[in-house]
């Protein structure tokens, strides 16, 4: 799907041949009509925007909302594992998802940056593409939600991948995971029953072990579900 | 033979148990084992540390699949060292266990970063100016374009930047101030080269080679206790912590060992099932104070009044009462206590002076005139009833080789001589003597009490009368017999101020410092009998453990040498489980003599530029315009005022570099490059001497504010010197950086104070002086906010480097377990990039150039004898100015800048010519060079470095360290020892021999840890059968210690000393920093406020600020800065626990939450070193700005004593002595916030940077 290229080549950091080759990559958007026409606008806007902004203005908008901080960070693992040390291996999960395809990151970049991941969704058959674009989707709607809250033109993108992913997301639950950018814990007790682990030996434990519930710091017990892409490379 | 057929031969049935019914085989599914099993499937282990600044030093495993990092996980293969010793395992801490964070997480600096508005402006000159040099010079001829940048430090504003173009900017820029202004004014700070002593020295070896300026960081951390030098002769060298096993009584004072040496602290631990008893001394009810059996909890500041009275007691009890031959014997053999000292005449008493010399008689007690009989202290031997001078002193150590060292016996006759400790039994009279009282003036804040003693306290002194030359007489009594008085102990002499019980209320008795420290009398007469007990019956096995708690004071040598003087007279030092165990800040870089030549460009060019960087903050970032502490206020009752009258403390550092005490950077005002063409045919050293004795040219310190006179551009690495340490944070925003700032203070200007006397005043103060700030790091921190140029370094598992410590005797290293992410690359390869593209750029601006370093007398050098008696200003007419012996010497040097690359990437000449070496001892290493050729090769091409071993790789630079340092290359070691043996005339080689064919290199510390030889380079021992401890082989091989005595010193005779009334250890109370006044009381609104002191200890959730912005560590503590308070002050200010809190005096402002606990006593509040600034922190009321770190209340105040230099042991070294930043003697206002205000509003044009003092509705920091 050439328009993922096209969104995957506005998220990169800014550069003259991006600025240069805007009408294209809006022709490539118009041919390929597979956006809703709302959507298409409000990319079409702010890529108009984006074109005419002076080359250093925009960089330096890219380094403060994309470079500084965790809460619009495009690498997407940041808002499913944080600090886990499952990060470490979804990473490998997703990069041995890249190698089925035949195909490596030749640049020095990891598997879960945004950019990548669309490139590479952009390659898949549709089908089977879109399905895991969509399983990333609650987290690119989430920064989206972030990004609209600070009036960044950014926001359309965002927009346009989820819509293209097919996911069906509820709003509030996008607005609920924006909001808990850091966990809003109000009361000791609450934070001691985040943190509580489960018995280990307890009634949850009979034959078959499951899994301990996740710690704070890990995906599971986010305020919202971020969907399946913590499995994305594993699925196999 | 019927069941033969239905038996089965091979089958039987599954029954599903096994083991007696305790195993069971089931058949489930077990697809979820996959989730920790794979956790453990992985490509390879790669061995690294985290080069952070601690002294844990912990060697680690990183996991790596697929070219990424999953984790770590702590290794236990450390090799076993001693027989009946716990071993190492495991060392890490959660800190360390979090660092794989780093790597991918969105705080990592993945490209280098370059302010916006410098890069416009660098591309616009460019137009104009093709070649950036000239289009660099383009930007600094105009201050508006200049300005336009700098002002947004802090405000965010940056761009990605390619490596090429930020190389070639940089170059550029210390090319054009190179050529302008000097080298002198291109400036680097790093700190503890041990943690990652390769990625050190690739910044200092740029800058060295281009004469660029390196800066101290010990003494500037206020982590180097400037009693070990005073005392010693030597930086710091203390016990590896396995030795705490081998002590009988240990006290942790001022150290919180569990919280800040984890790793270490199971040694405190498992010695208490030997039966050891452990003491505690913290202000607070800290975590070390739950590990031990008594916890005494002094007034924060006043430990030294605490250590005075335990003197009292050990010195009465069991020197004076005879308790213990052991310590008679340690002190006459090892200590300065039989050394004689003059007394001097004043109005009804005598007072304190110099040591007694040779020369002093005539004929010189037989001392050679080669032998420096000005430089012989004497003592009085009873075998021949005569003064005489002693081997081992200073004096004996630069003269005639062969017997410096510490055999009892006369330096001029050989005979053997018993030295006496008292003239008690056998004195020609009793004289009254001074000795200076501080603690009884009223403190301004009513935390810390006061006595009313006098301040000049006679005590009777039984004295010596001798005949001098010239047939002068005078009166000499021993150190030992000025102890005693100094302790104020009653030996029947009669007289006043002297006790004869401990219940008596005069300094130094138990009584006494109960009112000082509030602590009871019987516990601290309690801990110093048991202490010295422990250590008489097993000959030294007693140990204090000390810390940045009670270094951190203005008087932080009255603390350390309180405790020292406790731990010399029971004859701990240099004794295994025992001795002073100091571990703050300097990270034992243990192959430092393998090091040198990589770091500071040795082999190719000596010598470099250091400086010791307090005084430099001091003075650059202005801290002196605001100085409030008179020298009238520390001066002894005992000094001459007169003297001290036109003396404000910048003066005392001014006077300091002219003598040749401190260094100076940068040096002159002209540019050092051009003094060889103005000198013409006259000698470069006598043109320069000339005219500054006509006063044509000026010191830079003179005129610090002068646009010829500070440092222009600033490299940071493996720093966060903005964020963690430096003291006086907002000064420096404000002068230094010309950024936004909180600074509430008043110069001396608009209070109308005294100005200083020897430096230049204008009414307006230059802000902005740096011109580009460059910072390298993996994490955006607080420092790298404030920069222009931010280039992405790799971590610590992304490098090939080092790492040492003193805690544990084994080198390891740090790996590059995957390549760099991102664009960062590893401090080696962008210094090694840097300096290709400054020798492209060089041509036109910069060739083969003649420099001129000014280097002030050094320690460790045959310089150190310089100015023996009293204080000689040439300025002042005093004497004349001679290079090297009255002011700083004066070196040539040949810069060879287009060549810059090629030396910094092979090795030079100089190793093979001149030899290696370290304190005070050299030899030669032309077979290590040769090693080195084979191990890496040689360099082929042609130029000046053609047939030198490479220095490419970071591995390179590895094995330079290892091939030439003693304590890695066992023939170096052999013959290190010998060359000390030409010293002391003594046989020490056995002590490296067995290890003669050991080569470490750098794939066995890959392989495994491994356990250091030893070298002369350090005063204890590694080896097979005794854990290291500092002092050993100065006790057990009678190597002097590297003082004036050669022996350690109770007593310091220096001039400026007696002046300040530091001859012997007294109790200094804190000063008064007058950051706060009555004037806050007129805040204009009814927020509570109150005052209390300011502490900032080491933290539990990060080493310094690394981890402070990781997010498990937020986690486990509050998730942003917090302050510590008692519960009873917070109840004043109706604070409750997790509330918003605003501190400030006038030196700025922070914002915080508020942890009220029961651990901190009244008084006082902490906030954990260091918070970043980045981290959740709010605005700030007062000030209007975003809140500030812990260091934007303090302001460095320098102490005079500390800039004594041109005299054995105080004599200047880059780390060793000089002033440093002490801040612990802050009081800041605490109250509540009404209104939080996260300032997330984008910078608008024409924000104010300054504070304007009119709107505030308090008028702060009026001097008075």
């Amino acid at each position: 799907m050439r328009s993922l290229r096209v969104l995957s080549r506005l998220l990169v950091y800014p550069n003259a041949e991006v600025l240069a080759q805007m009408g294209a990559l809006k022709d490539v958007l118009h041919e390929d009509g597979v956006l809703k026409a709302g959507t298409l606008k409000k990319l079409t806007v702010f890529m108009d925007e984006y074109a005419g902004t002076d080359l250093m203005d925009a960089q330096e908008t890219y380094v403060e909302l994309f470079d500084r901080g965790r809460a619009h960070c495009l690498h997407l693992f940041e808002h499913v594992h944080g600090e886990s040390r499952f990060r470490g291996q979804a990473m490998i999960d997703l990069s041995d998802r890249y190698a089925e395809k035949g195909l490596v990151i030749g640049v020095g970049e990891l598997p879960d940056y945004l950019p990548v991941f669309l490139e590479f969704i952009s390659i898949c058959e549709p089908d089977e593409g879109l399905e895991t674009l969509a399983q990333a989707a609650p987290v690119i709607a989430t920064i989206g939600e972030k990004l609209k809250r600070q009036k960044s033109g950014y926001a359309s993108i965002f927009k346009a991948i989820v819509e293209l992913s097919g996911a069906k997301l509820k709003e509030a639950d996008i607005k609920k995971a924006a909001d808990a950018a850091l966990p809003n814990i109000k009361t000791l007790d609450e934070l001691d029953e985040e943190w509580q682990e489960p018995e280990a030996f307890g009634d949850e434990c009979n034959t078959v072990c499951s899994p301990a519930s996740a710690m704070p710091l890990e995906p599971a017990s986010q305020s919202i579900n971020l969907g399946d892409i913590s499995t994305i490379g594993a699925s196999q | 033979m019927g069941h033969f057929i239905d038996r089965l031969t091979y089958f039987s049935k599954i029954d599903g148990k096994f083991a007696g019914g305790h195993g069971i085989t089931t058949k489930e599914n077990r697809s979820w084992e996959r989730a920790y099993r794979d956790r453990w499937a992985h490509d390879k282990i790669v061995r690294s540390t985290h080069g952070v600044n601690c002294t844990g030093s912990c060697s680690w495993k990183i996991y790596v699949k697929n070219g990424l990092v999953t984790w770590e996980t702590q290794q236990t293969d450390y090799p076993r060292t001693r027989p009946d010793m716990p071993n190492h395992e495991p060392r890490g801490c959660s800190r360390g266990a979090s660092y794989s964070w780093y790597l991918y997480s969105a705080a990592r600096l993945k490209f280098p970063l370059v302010r916006s508005r410098l890069l416009k402006a660098y591309r616009a000159a460019k137009q104009v100016h093709p070649n950036p040099v000239n289009a660099w010079a383009s930007i600094m001829d105009d201050p508006i374009k200049a300005n336009d940048y700098k002002k947004m430090r802090g405000l965010g504003g940056f761009v990605r930047g390619e490596w090429d173009e930020m190389n070639e900017l940089i170059a550029a820029a210390n090319i054009y101030t190179v050529k302008t202004y000097g080298p002198d004014r291109v400036v680097g700070f790093s700190p503890i080269p041990a943690m990652s002593m390769v990625s050190y020295a690739a910044g200092t070896r740029y800058l060295s080679s281009m004469g660029g300026t390196c800066l101290s960081f010990y003494d500037w951390y206020c982590d180097l206790p400037p009693a070990s030098p005073q005392i010693w002769g030597e930086q710091t060298d203390v016990p590896e912590s396995a030795d705490w096993f081998n002590s009988g009584y240990i006290i942790a004072w001022g150290s919180n060992v569990p919280q800040t040496r984890t790793p270490d602290a199971h040694f405190f631990t498992e010695v208490r099932y030997k039966g050891t008893k452990t003491v505690s001394v913290t202000p607070d009810y800290s975590e070390v104070a739950k590990l031990t059996d008594i916890w005494l909890n002094p007034r924060q500041g006043t430990d030294a009044a605490m250590a005075m009275a335990m003197g009292h007691v050990v010195f009465k009890e069991f020197h004076l009462g005879k308790k213990s031959e052991y310590f008679e014997d340690y002190i006459r053999s090892y200590s300065d206590m039989p050394m004689l000292i003059m007394m001097e005449k004043e109005d009804g008493y005598y007072k304190p002076g110099r040591t007694l010399r040779a020369s002093d008689f005539t004929g010189n007690l037989k001392i050679k005139k080669s032998d420096n009989p000005d430089w012989c202290p004497t003592v009085y031997d009873e075998t021949s009833k005569s003064v005489v001078s002693p081997n081992g002193t200073v004096g004996s150590r630069w003269g005639n080789k062969g017997n410096w060292n510490l055999e009892a016996k006369d330096r001029a006759t050989g005979k053997d001589i018993w030295a006496q400790l008292t003239c008690i039994d056998d004195r020609d009279e009793v004289l009254g003597v001074a000795f200076p009282y501080f603690a009884n003036q009223p403190h301004d804040q009513k935390l810390f009490n006061h006595t009313d003693h006098e301040d000049i306290q006679v005590r009777n002194v039984p004295v010596r009368k001798v005949t001098l030359k010239g047939k002068k007489t005078a009166y000499v009594a021993t150190v030992y017999d000025l102890m005693a008085a100094n302790y104020a102990i009653d030996r029947g002499l009669g007289g006043d101020n002297v006790a004869a019980s401990y219940d008596d209320h005069v300094p130094y008795t138990p009584a006494w410092q109960e009112a000082i420290t509030g602590v009871d009398r019987a516990k601290v007469i309690q801990v110093a009998r048991e202490f010295a007990e422990n250590a008489d019956k097993t000959r030294g096995r007693s140990m204090v453990i000390l810390g940045a708690a009670i270094n951190h004071w203005y008087h932080m040598d009255m603390i350390y040498r309180g405790i020292i003087n406790l731990l010399m007279m029971c004859g701990c030092i240099g004794k295994s489980g025992g001795g002073w165990a100091h571990y703050v800040g300097q990270e034992k870089l243990r192959p430092q003599t393998g090091w040198i030549p990589l770091a500071f460009a040795t082999d190719w060019t000596r010598p470099p530029r250091q400086m010791n960087s307090t005084s430099y903050f001091y003075n650059h970032s202005n801290q002196w315009r605001y100085e409030k502490l008179g020298v009238d206020e520390i001066l002894s009752p005992l000094a001459d005022k007169e003297k001290w009258a036109d003396y404000s403390l910048i003066d005392c550092n001014v006077r300091s570099e002219r003598m040749g005490w401190l260094p100076s950077s940068p040096q002159f005002k002209d540019n050092p490059l051009g003094f060889k063409a103005k000198a013409g045919d006259k000698d470069i050293k006598q043109y320069v001497v000339d005219r500054i004795k006509s006063g044509d040219l000026e010191f830079c310190c003179e005129d610090p504010d002068h646009e010829n006179n500070y440092p222009r551009n600033m490299f940071v690495w493996r720093s966060n010197i903005l964020g963690s340490s430096g003291k006086g944070h907002e000064y420096i925003l404000k002068h230094l950086l010309g950024a936004s700032n909180s600074l509430m203070s008043e110069d001396i200007g608009e209070t109308g104070g005294a100005k200083p006397s020897e430096v230049k005043w204008h009414d307006k103060a230059v802000e902005g002086k740096l011109d580009l700030v460059i910072t390298l790091d993996f994490r955006m921190s607080t420092t790298a906010v404030y920069s222009d140029i931010v280039l992405p370094a790799a971590t610590w598992y992304e490098k090939n480097d080092l790492n040492t410590s003193d805690m544990h005797p084994f080198i390891h290293p740090l790996s590059r377990a995957v390549d760099p992410a991102w664009e960062s690359r590893s401090d080696w390869d962008i210094f090694k990039g840097l300096s290709k593209k400054f020798s492209e750029l060089c041509d036109g601006h910069l060739g083969v150039e003649d420099d001129l370093v000014s280097v002030p007398i050094l320690h460790d050098t045959p310089g150190e004898i310089g100015q023996a008696f009293g204080v000689k200003d040439w300025k002042k007419g005093e004497c004349e100015p001679v290079p090297g012996k009255t002011m700083p010497n004066l070196v040539p040097v040949k810069r060879d800048y287009p060549n810059l690359h090629k030396m910094f990437t092979s090795v030079g000449p100089l190793l093979e010519k001149l030899g290696n070496g370290g304190k005070g001892i050299g030899w030669k290493t032309g077979d290590e060079i040769d090693l080195l050729r084979g191990l890496n090769k040689v360099v082929r091409e042609e130029g000046i470095s053609k047939g030198q071993p490479k220095l490419e790789s970071a591995i390179d630079a590895c094995e330079v360290i290892l091939s030439l340092a003693p304590e890695t290359n066992g023939q170096v070691a052999v013959k290190a020892w010998k060359a000390l043996g030409e010293f002391t005339g003594r046989e020490h080689t056995h002590l490296a021999l067995p290890k003669q064919d050991e080569k470490i290199r750098f794939r066995d510390v890959q392989a495994q840890p491994r356990k250091i030889i030893s070298s002369p380079t350090w005063s204890g021992l590694e080896d097979e059968h005794v854990s290291y401890n500092a002092g050993y082989t100065n006790v057990h091989e009678l190597i002097p210690w590297r003082t004036l005595t050669g022996r350690q010193q109770f007593y310091q005779d220096h001039e400026w000393m007696r002046d300040f009334g530091e001859t012997l250890c007294v109790y200094k109370p804190p000063i008064s920093t007058r950051t706060i006044n009555d004037a806050i009381k007129t805040r204009g609104d009814s927020t509570k406020q109150i005052a209390l002191n300011w502490i900032t200890p080491h933290q539990k959730w990060g080493i310094h600020s690394t981890y402070s912005d990781n997010l498990l560590m937020l986690t486990m503590n509050r998730g942003g800065p917090i302050i510590w308070i008692s519960e009873i002050d917070a109840a004043k200010i109706d604070v409750i626990d997790n509330d918003w809190i605003e501190v400030y005096n006038v030196n700025g402002a922070i914002s915080a939450r508020a942890v009220v606990s029961q651990r901190v006593p009244e008084g006082m509040s902490m906030m954990y070193h260091a918070q970043e600034k980045t981290m959740n922190t709010p605005g700030n009321e007062v000030t209007g700005k975003r809140g500030g770190i812990h260091n934007s209340v303090t302001k460095a105040v320098v102490k005079p004593t500390h800039m004594i230099g041109g005299y054995a042991q105080l004599s200047w070294g880059f780390n060793y002595y000089g002033t440093v930043g002490s801040n612990r003697d802050e009081f800041v206002i605490v109250r509540k916030v009404k209104k939080l205000d996260w300032m997330e509003e984008a910078y608008e044009e024409g924000q104010p940077i300054n504070i304007d003092l009119g709107n505030i509705d308090l008028k702060l920091g009026a001097a008075k």
